[in-house]
């Protein structure tokens, strides 16, 4: 295994409290890895460090062979960055503003083209204000792949969507894996790490209380005698949910 | 990997930005309409003239060449019909700047009784200054001097007129550099770092200057464009209607005077780089 992101010994302290309390980890090129954790656990702190949007306060940081401390901005350029809850230029159509980070990237892109990837061609002559959740974390995504980046950060993705609309952005996410782009993505729900990811990361209190791949940590659970205390059933409210409602995205 | 070009990422948020802007109502609103509107309101304070408000006592001898004279001269403003207490109460408070009567006394000689006011001073010494330079001309004619012993040549020298918009220019040039630093780019960045785009920006290879720059960069261009825009309605629309002799005739000096002035003032503050 190749680690194109190697952390180690993260940490990150605001005055008395230490949101990032010494975390190791290392992604492997072209997987997904989760970083799974409750609210405050640290996640969109360790993610924006990651991204060189936040300083850290010690630790050691290697993105694809260059260090967050002497290559901020070789490092910028190779990668794709979607925040929790980004804003985007005001009054501007979508293609417009794929032509902005078009030019903030340095890159020749087509706006239509761009949009196609996440289905929004038709949205082109919309502002970003005007999309539905789902459309607008599609258009945050939209972003992060002008620069054709090595490697995406995806900050709760998926937060506040819809099933339907979830299940969607999963589909995007695997899409944009299976061209070799490697992802990292936080979030706090358990089946989309479960669906999505390569390896994860549970993260709390500001410390990695385990790394594994999914299967792996549902099967050492169980070894160790653990059974839910209701047998489930062998469909959820949300298949039901879904079933009722239909697997169609509902954009409009 | 091609060396990253700061300028091109500069330029992309100056073109971003100047298409948020155009679209953009206020900005519109306050960048051609607000001033648009205060020129025409300061243009048409400034058409006021100088104007001296005589109060003629009831029951005065009109018929008399002094009063004949005064009522040619076009700064003055004779009222006849008001009582002779309401008038001298108004005298007090200065919104009459004199009063007079003409009396012939029993020699047949015209006694002026004048009477000016403290509330007004200048207003009463001009008035007395004209008064008595036709009343000593009345007499010099009774005296049938054929060479006067001194006399006046007047030549008037043609200047720039005064206005009010001269007045009020220093204050609206200092607003308006006020305005460009504090809405223009201040406020601007505020918003966009609460909204969170300046996060995204940050997360892309260009620098923290260049984000600064390039903001700059369209207001200054945006600046340019809505004083073009403003100094063409100024030079063709108005000169237009002069040409026309239209109704904007008796006004339409004063709407040249306010955009000349304006004009400077958007220059001054576009070359202080943003509105």
């Amino acid at each position: 295994m190749n680690p194109i992101i190697q952390v180690k010994n993260l940490i990150k302290k605001y005055d008395d409290l230490t949101a990032v309390d010494g975390i190791s980890f290392d992604v492997s090129k072209g997987e997904i890895f989760g970083l799974l954790g409750p609210n405050g656990a640290g996640k969109t702190t360790t993610l924006e460090i990651m991204e060189t949007l936040r300083e850290k306060t010690s630790g050691e940081v290697i993105i694809n062979g260059l260090s967050i401390d002497k290559d901020q901005n070789a490092i910028k350029q190779i990668i794709g960055v979607q925040l929790q809850s980004a804003g985007f230029y005001p009054n501007l159509y979508l293609y417009e503003l794929i032509e902005l980070f078009a030019g903030l990237y340095n890159v020749e892109v087509n706006p239509d083209e761009m949009l196609k990837l996440v289905d929004l061609q038709e949205k082109k002559k919309s502002k970003f204000k005007e999309l539905s959740g789902g459309q607008k974390q599609r258009f945050s995504i939209c972003t992060t792949l002008i620069n054709e980046p090595k490697i995406i950060f995806l900050d709760e993705p998926t937060t506040g969507l819809d099933p339907q609309a979830r299940r969607n952005l999963w589909e995007l996410i695997k899409q944009i894996k299976s061209k070799g782009t490697t992802i990292m993505l936080t979030t706090h729900y358990m089946d989309e790490a479960e669906v999505l990811c390569d390896r994860v990361g549970i993260i709390d209190n500001g410390k990695i209380v385990i790394i594994d791949t999914p299967d792996n940590l549902i099967d050492d659970l169980i070894k160790t005698g653990f059974e839910r205390p209701k047998l489930l059933k062998l469909a959820t409210l949300e298949d039901v949910f879904l079933n009722m409602t239909g697997k169609e995205l509902r954009d409009n | 990997m091609n060396k990253y070009s700061q300028l091109r990422a500069m330029f992309a948020i100056t073109k971003a930005s100047l298409h948020s802007i155009v679209r953009n109502p206020s900005a519109v609103v306050f960048n051609l309409v607000f001033p648009l509107i205060f020129i025409i309101v300061f243009g048409f304070i400034s058409g006021g003239r100088f104007k001296i408000d005589v109060a003629v006592e009831k029951g005065s001898d009109m018929n008399n060449p002094v009063f004949q004279s005064l009522e040619k001269i076009s700064t003055l403003n004779l009222i006849k019909e008001k009582a002779t207490g309401e008038m001298y109460s108004e005298l007090e408070k200065g919104r009459v700047d004199a009063m007079v009567s003409f009396v012939r006394n029993e020699k047949g000689v015209l006694v002026i009784d004048m009477k000016t006011t403290k509330a007004s001073p200048e207003r009463g010494s001009f008035f007395k200054v004209m008064l008595s330079e036709i009343i000593d001309e009345q007499n010099l004619s009774m005296t049938r001097t054929e060479v006067p012993m001194t006399e006046l040549k007047e030549e008037v020298v043609e200047g720039r007129k005064y206005k009010t918009i001269d007045f009020i220019l220093p204050g609206q040039l200092g607003f308006s550099l006020l305005s460009a630093g504090v809405f223009g780019t201040a406020f601007i960045f505020i918003s966009l770092r609460q909204t969170l785009v300046i996060k995204r920006f940050f997360a892309t290879p260009i620098n923290k200057a260049h984000i600064i720059l390039g903001e700059s960069l369209s207001r200054l261009i945006f600046s340019i464009f809505s004083s073009v825009i403003i100094i063409l309605i100024g030079t063709f629309f108005w000169l237009h209607t002069r040409e026309r002799g239209c109704y904007f005739y008796k006004y339409d000096h004063t709407f040249d005077h306010s955009f000349d002035s304006i004009s400077r003032i958007r220059v001054c503050s576009v070359g202080n780089c943003k509105e």
